[in-house]
């Protein structure tokens, strides 16, 4: 044992050192997500200026504990009391005056960021105005004019969110029924979207790419798998892919329609396959003018059932097939009655889990 | 004619029916770690769960968030507010030379209520839904409606047992408040009373006036689940943010309930285990008063992402009660500064506070700051923020009081040895369990998830947290090894083994049923200490060692 009192050996002093020297200059931004906003940048420099504090108050009170430990451990054999310090008042007013000044400092620096992150553009200004729904559990990402992406838990990619690369964009959202989040990492930003409120900022996504992004508050049994990525393109792939989308779910789909439809969903799956093939269902296709069969298959999970509508799953303008009738099932078959419709594009999906849904078209 | 005398009663019957604030006190710490054991298991669960990204043990996702749901209710509700009850119940009447707590019948009444309320929160797992899943925050509108993930009777139990806990909580606040403030012994001015019993009194008030919002809002929830109640459904008219600020003006008030008397403890231990006097009395009066007010005006902060707050006040204040914490930690520190330090377990554990709490405080500070909690909310960044102040403050804290007063309660001392091993053990366990976390939250990672499919890479740092929580669960067992074994054949105890500076060490360990034979007179915030002093100054007078009017 080192002879108490004798300061600690030189090499200890310089890891100590070394460690600080580290810790302070090349750690700052280690574990942040890589920012591709404008916003973002801000929010990082901001992070890298508490870092900075941060880290030198921790070395600043552990290495003064650490000292105190060392210089002041009772030597053995030595009963005295030591000076019985009752306090000092101007050491209480520096070290209550100085964390002032910081605390202060650090807001007004985190109130101007704040500035610019929530700062909305006028409406002129912005390159797209796209409302995202938050649903249990999957994403809709409506453009406007019918031009809908939506995707959820159970589809084999996580749906995406195109956007022009350099541009502003609003991102108006809106919920189904219970509080969801939409956060992209490297957005370094989030916003919870509440049922009955419509919360919205504007966002400028400045390095083309393929994020990823996910719902940060909890919604429920599969609120770990509601993925989604945003894509930043240039203008022109922005608005290749804005004609070419189409909410038409029957696009490609080369069956005849028929009077007899059968659907099926699997084993606690969140999606309808088709019964032979197994693979998403996301078109059913009726004959004009005549009342349809409907059997749908639940092979074991949680309550689902099919609704066809007017209009999408989240805004349904008139309901041809629904609830009450249209009775949930967890497990077995049942045959639904879907009246006779003129030509046209509705909409099927489950009432439980409006992500399940598809094109029902008529001709 | 004399009556017969009463029939002993067995131990177990004395314990059900006794109001003895000591004997209440110990079960309390009984019932207490066994809710922290229960919860520390839920938590290995979770920590195995997150081991692989597409979740390693349970494939079923409701499963997984019934257990962090039911992880932070037993630590929050049934751990670390009752054992610092329990604390509380056994010392604060020692502290200010009392004969026992002003309510004794009330005093049991608040105890039994917690058992009852456990069984019924838990109890849940016997219902088909199984219990509440939706966090311990239960947020509408995932339990007002029946939507997938809290629309079970188990979320139904959790409401009626956290609203036993409530009262509960409530009764015992007015129960210590009504004693210190009419019970302290001639002498005893509220600026003598030891900084544990102080921080008892600001538990105690933010306790009683906080408590009534949470025990609205849960009754709001309950009527909106179950009597066709519209508080909270939008479709119905009602607002979910409403729940959100009625349960956080609660909830956040209530982390101060949790770390306070943590910060009393290490305001004994450290001056005692340092042989000089607590460095700026008043000033840890004023910044625990500071604390107890600036807490009732920040809860917002907990709302930053929704969309529906006042930013620069909430960030304002939250910012702003970083000041009177920080004093504190200073002062801890000047205490040590001049002083004689030994490192006894009780000492040891309060350094990890004053370090592991730093950490949780300087977290903090970051989701303070609005534009960064926009990034850090709901990831895991915050569950290292709170487990860094709840572990590394209010645990570390609590095992400083249990080597601490374990003496005072059973006239044994817990073995240094093993007890080293135990600090040793859950310092590292701690540290390698949830800072990795601050990285992972950084990365994007959400909390509440049972699985990580899309984002491989976070797998490695969360098997490495995975791995501490495990070394903190085998860091219970020399502790609970500890207990077994002292409570046996543990070193005996006098009643001031540590040479301490409160009224508890003025009468036996453990002490008489009536607590004091006498008192010892009260002229400072130290009266254990002076008449220790007298006495030792007295006896060397006596020896011819010392003349008199020498200082030491």
């Amino acid at each position: 044992m080192r002879p108490a009192g004798r300061p600690l050996p030189a090499f200890l002093r310089a890891v100590a050192g070394l460690a600080a020297t580290l810790l302070m200059t090349g750690c700052a931004r280690t574990g942040v997500a890589e920012p591709i906003t404008a916003e973002g940048r801000r929010v990082e420099d901001l992070y890298v200026v508490v870092y900075y504090i941060a880290v030198a108050v921790f070395l600043g009170v552990v290495g003064a504990m650490l000292y105190a430990v060392v210089k002041y451990r009772k030597r053995p054999g030595d009963e005295e009391l030591p000076p019985q310090n009752h306090g000092n008042t101007t050491a209480e007013v520096i070290w209550t005056v100085l964390p002032l000044i910081i605390v202060l400092t650090l807001f007004g620096m985190s109130y101007a960021t704040l500035r610019v992150i929530d700062e909305e553009k006028p409406l002129d200004e912005l390159a797209a105005v796209v409302n995202v729904r938050g649903v249990q559990w999957g994403w809709e990402f409506d453009y406007g004019n019918d031009k809908v992406v939506a995707g959820g838990v159970s589809d084999d990619e996580a749906p995406t969110l195109v956007l022009p690369v350099g541009e502003d964009v609003r991102l108006v959202m809106t919920s189904d029924n219970v509080i969801h989040a939409f956060h992209v990492p490297n957005f370094l930003f989030k916003r919870d979207i509440v049922p009955g409120r419509q919360n919205q900022f504007d966002i400028r996504v400045d390095i083309p790419g393929t994020y990823r992004g996910q719902c940060a508050e909890f919604c429920g049994t599969e609120h770990a798998r509601m993925t989604f990525q945003v894509k930043a393109v240039s203008r022109a792939e922005f608005d290749t892919f804005i004609s070419e989308l189409s909410s038409d779910s029957c696009q490609g789909d080369e069956s005849a329609p028929s009077a007899e439809l059968a659907i099926k969903s699997e084993n606690n799956q969140i999606r309808f396959v088709d019964v032979q093939s197994n693979e998403q269902e996301r078109c059913l296709k009726a004959p004009v003018d005549t009342p349809v069969k409907l059997t749908y298959t639940n092979e074991g999970g949680p309550q689902h059932n099919v609704a066809v509508v007017a209009g999408s799953a989240s805004n349904p303008k008139e309901t041809y097939l629904g609830l009450p009738d249209a009775q949930l099932i967890d497990s077995g078959d049942i045959t639904y009655d879907v009246p006779a419709l003129p030509a046209g594009k509705y909409t099927f999906f489950c009432q439980v889990h409006p992500i399940m849904s598809g094109t029902y078209l008529v001709q | 004619m004399s009556a017969a005398p009463p029939k002993p009663r067995s131990a177990f019957m004395d314990y059900l029916t006794t109001t003895d604030h000591k004997k209440i006190g110990v079960m309390y710490l009984y019932f207490s770690f066994f809710a922290f054991l229960v919860g520390g298991a839920l938590a290995l669960l979770v920590r195995a769960q997150l081991t692989d990204p597409d979740g390693a043990v349970f494939t079923d996702p409701d499963t997984y968030n019934q257990l962090f749901t039911m992880h932070a209710t037993s630590m929050l509700f049934f751990f670390i507010i009752p054992i610092w009850a329990g604390f509380g119940n056994y010392i604060v009447p020692l502290q200010i030379g009392a004969l026992d707590m002003a309510f004794p019948r009330i005093n049991a009444l608040s105890f039994w209520l917690l058992p009852a309320a456990f069984i019924t929160v838990f109890s849940g797992y016997l219902t088909g839904g199984g219990p509440a899943e939706a966090g311990w925050t239960e947020y509408p509108t995932i339990t007002t409606g029946h939507y997938d993930g809290a629309n079970g009777h188990g979320t139904d139990l959790w409401l009626v047992g956290i609203l036993l806990v409530g009262i509960s909580s409530t009764l015992g606040a007015i129960n210590f408040l009504v004693t210190v403030f009419k019970m302290r012994a001639p002498g005893m001015t509220m600026f003598r009373m030891p900084l544990f019993t102080w921080n008892v009194v600001v538990t105690s008030m933010l306790t009683m006036l906080a408590l009534p919002v949470l025990t609205a809002v849960l009754i709001m929830l309950f009527i909106d689940r179950n009597y066709g109640g519209s508080f909270f459904d939008p479709a119905l008219g009602g607002n979910p943010v409403l729940y959100q600020n009625l349960f956080w003006f609660y909830s956040h008030p209530a982390v101060y309930i949790m770390i306070l008397p943590a910060f009393g403890l290490v305001s004994e231990v450290i001056p005692v285990f340092s042989r000089k006097p607590l460095f700026g009395y008043k000033a840890f009066v004023l910044a625990t008063v500071a604390i107890g007010a600036l807490g009732f005006s920040v809860w917002a902060h907990h709302m930053f992402t929704t969309g529906a707050v006042l930013l620069p006040f909430f960030m304002f204040m939250t910012a702003l009660i970083g000041v009177p914490t920080g004093v504190k930690i200073f002062n801890w520190t000047a205490t040590m500064f001049g002083g004689k330090l030994t490192f006894e377990t009780p000492m040891l554990w309060c350094l990890g506070f004053l370090s592991m709490f730093l950490i949780g405080g300087i977290n903090g500070m970051f989701a303070a700051q609005v534009p960064i909690d926009y990034h850090i909310h709901d990831s895991y960044w915050i569950v290292a923020h709170i487990h860094y102040v709840l572990f590394g403050g209010s645990v570390f804290g609590v095992y400083a009081a249990f080597y601490f007063w374990f003496p005072k309660i059973t006239g044994r001392f817990l073995n240094e040895k093993i007890g080293k091993v135990h600090f040793w053990l859950t310092l590292v366990g701690f540290n390698l369990a949830f800072f990795p976390m601050h990285i992972l939250g950084l990365a994007g990672m959400p909390r509440r998830i049972a699985s990580y499919a899309a984002d491989p890479q976070w797998a490695s740092l969360n098997q490495a947290s995975t791995v501490g929580a495990f070394l903190i669960g085998i860091s219970t067992l020399p502790f609970i090894y500890n207990v077994a074994v002292s409570l046996r054949s543990g070193q005996r105890a006098g009643a001031d083994p540590w040479k301490a500076n409160s009224l508890e060490w003025a009468t036996s360990s453990p002490p008489p049923v009536h607590n004091f034979d006498s008192l010892p007179p009260i002229r400072s915030e130290r009266p254990v200490f002076d008449a220790r002093l007298e006495r030792e100054g007295r006896a060397r007078l006596a020896a011819g060692t010392d003349t008199p009017g020498a200082t030491r």
